[in-house]
């Protein structure tokens, strides 16, 4: 069994990592994100899209893009998963996307999120963001959720 | 109230009655999303599907397509992303510069729509029974239970599940990753009630809807 869900490296990261120094922030053009990192998402009601990252100062040891499903008049599956992160490496001048895919469907009620393992090093000042979209959203890329990386 | 004046009232009224609606009304029901991923099929995907069956060689030729595809596109390939071991097109992370999110954005996704019924019908191939699912479920309740999350008798799983996810969210857990480590709320140990979500999550995980049924009649000859 192979189905890509990559959650359980995530709880063992979180309890194992030093806190960043992060600030919750929002891009030009995005919802502004609240003190967990999220903002409202397409979907159900209550839908939320979140960002978050383990690590301390600009290093970044593990990052999480988070879809919480609204609610939903009864149990939807959640499935077609695509996660992007928008980031600033140090020392450089532009920002890189990374696309994570998930195949198959999770149960609708429960929050999906795909780990990033080990990003590395990140620029001072610069946003770490997450986006998410799947069946829910239909389709539709969430707005981007942002931290700040600072010292 | 003048009559002009009422008209343009219940106008307004339905209008607004229609957006909540529609708003309120989410997205549309997804049980045809495995008839829909099994339509307009890559002669790849025709060819690998014709006997409704997917080898592990064909997995990993996907994968190759899938690779070939999205480096011309210019990202570059990160392998060896998904759960361990595992090869699929959604092993692969890709990455590219954010200037050019847009066009990579879609171009990627058409390089994963050439493959993605072959994976998808593969995770139906590997998906856990209902069986399974169903002691996977009432292993979660005795999981929450035993991280102290109160749960009747009884419960539901999705109603105990409902209940967790929102212990997770109310005590701080998924945002821990910006602040302070998961700590005991309210008696509820969060930290072991955030495994059992996750091994749930994972082990009722599957294909996607009506997707069997859809194989099952798909005739890959047709145009």
């Amino acid at each position: 069994m192979s189905f890509r869900t990559a959650r359980v490296r995530g709880v063992a990261a979180a309890a194992a990592v030093a806190t960043a120094t992060l600030l919750v922030t929002a891009q030009a053009g995005d919802a502004l994100a609240d003190a967990n990192g999220c903002t409202s998402a397409p979907g159900y009601t209550g839908a939320l899209n979140c960002v978050g990252i383990l690590g301390s100062g600009l290093q970044v040891d593990s990052a999480q893009s988070r879809y919480q499903p609204g609610v939903s008049p009864w149990p939807q599956q959640l499935c077609n998963r695509v996660h992007l992160f928008q980031f600033r490496r140090y020392g450089y001048a532009t920002s890189d996307t990374k696309k994570l895919v998930a195949n198959g469907c999770i149960f609708g009620l429960l929050p999906d999120y795909l780990d990033w393992a080990n990003p590395g090093r990140m620029s001072d000042g610069s946003s770490f963001c997450a986006r998410s979209s799947n069946s829910q959203t239909g389709y539709t890329l969430t707005p981007y959720a942002c931290k700040t990386i600072t010292y | 109230m003048r009559p002009r004046t009422r008209v343009t009232a219940l106008a307004a009224l339905a209008a607004a009655v229609v957006v909540t609606l529609v708003g309120c009304g989410g997205p549309p029901d997804q049980s045809d999303l495995g008839r829909k991923a099994l339509q307009n099929l890559s002669p790849l995907e025709k060819s690998v599907l014709a006997d409704k069956v997917v080898t592990l060689a064909e997995l990993k030729q996907a994968s190759q397509v899938y690779v070939d595809c999205v480096t011309r596109a210019g990202a570059t390939v990160t392998p060896g992303e998904g759960d361990p071991g595992y090869i699929g097109p959604s092993s692969f992370g890709l990455e590219w510069s954010s200037a050019d999110d847009d066009q990579m954005e879609r171009k990627t996704s058409a390089c994963l729509a050439q493959v993605n019924a072959i994976e998808d019908v593969w995770v139906l191939q590997h998906e856990a029974s209902e069986a399974d699912k169903e002691v996977a479920e009432q292993r979660f309740v005795g999981c929450a239970r035993s991280a102290g999350l109160p749960v009747q008798d009884g419960e539901d799983w999705t109603d105990v599940a409902r209940a967790a996810v929102s212990k997770l969210d109310d005590s701080g857990y998924y945002g821990r990753s910006s602040g302070s480590p998961a700590l005991p709320s309210g008696g509820v140990d969060v930290s072991a009630l955030g495994a059992c979500v996750d091994e749930v999550t994972q082990k009722t995980s599957g294909a996607l809807p009506g997707l069997a049924q859809a194989l099952a009649t798909l005739d890959p000859s047709a145009p």
